[in-house]
């Protein structure tokens, strides 16, 4: 028997019972996805925060899926609320800030010097300014310069905010509604099933 | 709902290829928010501007992005010849 929500909290069953199903009453699965976007123009791979314990592999998508987007770039991380934190913003920048500066500058073909500084433009959120995070940042990675999206304005000058979050979300959207026989291997893979 | 976690990263592969195929749409983002003329030549300059108009750029205290004339030289000499116009930039009003 699977009973209908009545559209609040509450239901009827047995006393006690430690698992009542109800129908489109699932368990939702929050994760978090991390966007960035470079002045040329191209869209860095995204980091996706999963909820769970750091190291528990049962919390994340399979090793085909990972292996998959990690050949493209992405980076997985996990935090118990699955919100962004102090860790996986450290691992954003070791993982995805820092190698796509050195690539641009490897890509240059000598054009750009191997210390070449870069601006890291970021919104003002209690990491971000955090003293631990602000100082770490100028000891590991002094050519990264960090500028501040001012406060109060996300809405106006957050590059995320004003035009990749909508297209980004309205794409995955799209996605939910691909047949699955339409996935297309060579583009979405192991994932795809 | 393993199922669904795999399925979810498929479907966030394919929309970031998607976005990231068509340069256009980032671009756009940095139109909308007129960074992309103050990024093509000084992004301090800009924010000095705009924090002096607004009085809301704020940054942690005692923080300072340190931009010295080497480092903007460094930043901007390569290609970067647009001289930014007040109309790139948004208002903040």
């Amino acid at each position: 028997m699977q009973l209908v929500s009545a559209g609040n909290a509450r239901t009827y069953h047995t006393k006690n019972s430690l698992d009542v199903s109800v129908a489109n009453g699932d368990d939702k699965r929050g994760y978090t996805v991390v966007l960035a976007s470079a002045a040329s123009g191209k869209m860095l791979p995204l980091q996706v925060i999963y909820g769970g314990v750091e190291g528990s592999l049962r919390a994340l998508p399979n090793v085909l899926c990972r292996a998959t987007t990690a050949a493209k770039g992405f980076v997985f991380a996990q935090t118990p609320t699955h919100w962004s934190s102090q860790g996986s913003m450290l691992k954003y920048i070791i993982g995805m800030i820092d190698p796509y500066v050195r690539n641009v500058i490897k890509a240059s073909n000598g054009q750009l010097p191997v210390d070449q500084k870069a601006v890291l433009l970021i919104d003002y959120w209690s990491v971000h300014k955090s003293e631990e995070f602000l100082s770490w940042m100028k000891e590991e990675y002094p050519h990264l310069i960090i500028l501040f999206v001012p406060g109060g304005t996300i809405s106006k000058l957050q590059l995320a905010d004003t035009g990749l979050n909508c297209p980004f979300k309205a794409a995955i959207k799209a996605a939910y509604h691909i047949p699955r026989s339409g996935c297309g291997a060579a583009t979405v893979g192991p994932c795809c099933w | 709902m393993g199922v669904m976690r795999d399925l979810s990263v498929g479907w966030l592969l394919s929309s970031w290829e998607r976005l990231n195929g068509d340069a256009s749409i980032v671009k756009k983002a940095w139109q909308i928010t007129g960074l992309h003329a103050a990024f093509d030549r000084q992004v301090q300059r800009a924010a000095g501007k705009m924090r002096d108009a607004s009085k809301l750029w704020r940054v942690p205290q005692g923080y300072d992005a340190e931009i010295g004339d080497e480092d903007e030289q460094q930043l901007f000499s390569k290609g970067f010849d647009y001289e930014p116009d007040e109309d790139d930039l948004v208002p903040l009003a």
